[in-house]
């Protein structure tokens, strides 16, 4: 049953998005959608935040107090979650590069004027410009690999290639097992499936980083139009309010996992 | 009973995954408070921590937002 919505001053009535961004050229293999041209956006702030980052003095103005309480704030909370000065001072780069593109991404749409620009196709469609980078699967997907590839990398930098892989094909536990009798030896064939399991949760943890970040952003825009469809005036403010919040809160969780995900990475075994 | 039907009743069903998560994040945050109650220096470093906690709890919840995303 289709229930009929009547457009009028307190109704605001907007296409659901789809989940799938709107791809509108195509520049060889790699296709533009309008999530594309906001991570564009978002480099295009990167590099005006790297020619302020370029010009820094020793006496420092306002604009790089503003950018070192930034970064030591972000240093501070790597620290704190890496448990070490040493290991934070070495992810931070990452840690915080991550933190703050998934800031801007996340607080973007929120601006003024950036949902403003809208996009007509030859068909008589109309698509927005600037979609909310995050509100894509493939951004998070992609962000979400590039870190679980890197922690890998990490993981084998820290420890030693065949230490690294020793977690997942645990040959080794197995040989000792049997050397020190039949029934330990049993115990460890049941630890070398459970390393088999670390590959699987290695995995999974792709697929739960992404889609965690994604879903979040998703389900606040889809319900941000419900919304203006029920009552068009005050409700939606404080929903665009609890936005901000959810932003900086998703971002600060996905790079707090993946400070975490390296400290389980780069952690040396006891024996 | 068509696909239709069908569609619509998993669509409904996927919103039981929400029982959990309101259990599991009700369960977190008491658990802060009492904590706090305990220690009320600790005050800021649990708060942070219970955040986190909370928005990884949503996640069970948030994958089956997904699912009612996708049934279509």
């Amino acid at each position: 049953m289709q229930i009929e919505r009547l457009n009028s001053f307190l109704h605001v009535n907007e296409e659901i998005p789809q989940i799938s961004s709107f791809v509108f050229a195509k520049v060889g293999p790699f296709s533009i959608a309008n999530t594309t041209t906001t991570i564009f956006l978002i480099t295009l702030i990167f590099i005006v935040g790297a020619f302020f980052v370029h010009r820094f003095k020793l006496k420092p103005s306002k604009v790089q107090h503003v950018f070192e309480m930034l970064y030591e704030t972000i240093e501070g909370f790597v620290a704190q979650l890496v448990g070490s000065k040493e290991k934070g001072e070495a992810v931070t780069p990452y840690v915080g590069a991550i933190m703050v593109y998934l800031l801007i991404a996340n607080l973007l749409p929120m601006f003024p004027f950036i949902s403003s620009f809208y996009l007509h196709t030859g068909s008589g469609e109309e698509f927005p410009l600037f979609r909310g980078a995050t509100t894509d699967f493939n951004t998070t997907f992609g962000l979400a690999l590039a870190v679980i590839i890197f922690m890998q990398f990490f993981g084998v930098k820290e420890q030693g290639f065949f230490n690294y892989i020793s977690h997942f094909l645990q040959f080794k536990h197995v040989y000792r097992g049997f050397k020190k009798g039949i029934g330990e030896g049993f115990i460890s064939i049941i630890g070398f499936f459970v390393g088999l399991i670390e590959i699987i949760s290695e995995l999974a943890k792709i697929i739960s980083l992404s889609l965690r970040l994604f879903g979040n952003m998703f389900a606040h825009e889809v319900l941000t139009i419900i919304l203006l469809s029920a009552f068009a005036y005050f409700v939606p403010a404080l929903w665009m309010g609890m936005g901000v919040l959810v932003g900086v809160v998703q971002a600060i969780v996905f790079a707090s996992l993946v400070g975490v995900y390296y400290s389980m990475a780069t952690k040396k075994e006891e024996h | 009973m068509t696909v239709e039907a069908a569609i619509y009743i998993a669509k409904g069903l996927t919103i039981l995954a929400m029982f959990g998560t309101a259990i599991g994040q009700g369960y977190l945050i008491g658990k802060t408070m009492e904590a706090i109650g305990r220690n009320p220096e600790a005050e800021g470093m649990l708060f942070s921590k219970m955040i986190i906690g909370v928005a990884m709890t949503e996640t069970t919840a948030i994958f089956a937002l997904v699912a009612f995303f996708i049934l279509k």
